[in-house]
Parts: C-alpha cells; sequence; structure tokens
C-alpha cells in the first residue's frame, strides 16, 4: 500500500532514518537529486533491484514532480 | 512505502539542499539576500519607516506569522513622510513578483530590468530571500564565477 506525503513529512522521516528512492532516469538523478537519496529507475523497479532497501525503515519513492 | 507526491521539483521549490551536478550550478536562491526586513500586516508606517530608510535594498517586506508574503513596499515608491499611523496594508504593493528558489539568474534577469529586485519564495510563498539586480548582473558579469566563489562572499 502506497501512502502520499509531503515536503514536511519527508523531512521529518529523514531524520528518522528513511531511505529515498529517486525513480527517475540515471542521467536526471545524476543531474540533481534529494540528498542521499538512491536512483532505482522506474523502469528498473522491481523485486531484485529493491532487494537492497532496508524494510524496518520508512521508504520514500519521489518523481520529479506530480505529473 | 511513502510517495512523496510533489516531487524534486517541490523539495528545490522549497529552497531545500541538493546533490548532483546542478549542486554546481548557480540558482536565484545561492545569489539570494537571507537577511531581508519584514514587517506585518497590521503594523503602522511609523513604525517600518527607519527599517526602510536603512535596509540596503530599500524595501521591507510584509509577511504573516509564517513568513508567508502578503506585500511589499520599496523606498522609491513611498512617502516615507506620509502620515505614520497608515497600515502598511493601505500602501503596500499587492502580490510582488516572486521567484522560485530553483531558478536561474541568466532567466531571471529578464524580470530584473524592470525592477531592482525580486522576492524568492516557496511554491507556499514563504520568504526565503531577496534578490537584486545588482547581484545577478555582477554574477552574469563573472565576478563571481562559481557557486563556490558566491560561498565565500555571503
Amino acid at each position: 500500500m502506497v501512502t502520499d506525503i509531503d515536503v514536511r513529512k519527508v523531512q521529518a522521516l529523514i531524520h528518522e532514518g528513511a531511505q529515498l528512492v529517486d525513480v527517475l532516469p540515471r542521467e536526471e538523478y545524476e543531474q540533481q537529486h534529494l540528498p542521499g537519496a538512491a536512483n532505482i529507475p522506474l523502469r528498473e523497479l522491481d523485486e531484485k533491484s529493491t532487494a537492497w532497501l532496508d524494510r524496518d525503515r520508512a521508504i520514500i519513492v519521489y518523481c520529479y514532480d506530480s505529473q | 512505502m511513502l510517495r512523496y507526491t510533489a516531487g524534486e521539483m517541490d523539495w528545490f521549490a522549497h529552497g531545500l539542499a541538493r546533490e548532483g551536478a546542478a549542486n554546481d550550478e548557480v540558482w536565484d536562491s545561492d545569489l539570494a539576500e537571507g537577511d531581508v526586513p519584514t514587517c506585518n500586516l497590521g503594523e503602522k508606517l511609523g513604525r517600518v519607516q527607519d527599517t526602510i530608510r536603512e535596509s540596503t535594498a530599500g524595501v521591507c517586506v510584509v509577511v504573516n506569522n509564517e513568513q508567508v508574503v502578503l506585500g511589499l513596499l520599496r523606498k522609491g515608491a513611498l512617502d516615507l513622510n506620509a502620515d505614520p499611523d497608515i497600515h502598511v496594508e493601505q500602501i503596500m504593493e499587492c502580490g510582488p513578483r516572486t521567484v522560485r528558489p530553483y531558478e536561474k539568474p541568466e532567466h531571471t534577469i529578464k524580470s530584473l530590468k524592470s525592477r531592482d529586485s525580486v522576492l524568492v519564495t516557496t511554491s507556499d510563498g514563504v520568504l526565503l530571500g531577496l534578490l537584486t539586480r545588482e547581484r545577478v548582473e555582477d554574477y552574469l558579469a563573472g565576478k563571481r564565477a562559481t557557486k563556490k566563489d558566491i560561498g565565500s562572499g555571503r
């Protein structure tokens, strides 16, 4: 189940050790991303590519904008 | 799983930190002066006259309790000898021009052709700083060539 959150919640969760995942293409990720965010392009998002994520910590995914 | 619906542009629109190649670019937020005089809607001109006169940029930003921009007082557009009991709400410039933190000075300079400065705010309208035409022109002229130089000059 996916829960939508805003910037304040993102900041609070980062403070608590949340993991950030940028799902944009690699070139865009390398141009700019949130501090500490890992890159798993949307097309590559599957069980194998996300296996390394710690399920005991919050996982926040984000894209370019809401579109 | 959690989804940050508004995405990275929302993050940057709040003036928050970034990583990646873009970290070496200069954005409007990097050039803006963060220490900007402010006042509240209900204040009287008498209380802010000296603030405006002494302000380097000659402005005082009218904000609410959450620092959301409501208006602007500019030295050049005000009669600072007017009735000091006038409320700033009656004389302020409503809805002043603003730019987002991630906008580039190369683009913002066009907005500054007809004004001395522009406010940098988040997408929610929260004041982040004041960007002057002089500072943008200096940067574009190469006087502050890199983001590192800008950081050391503040």
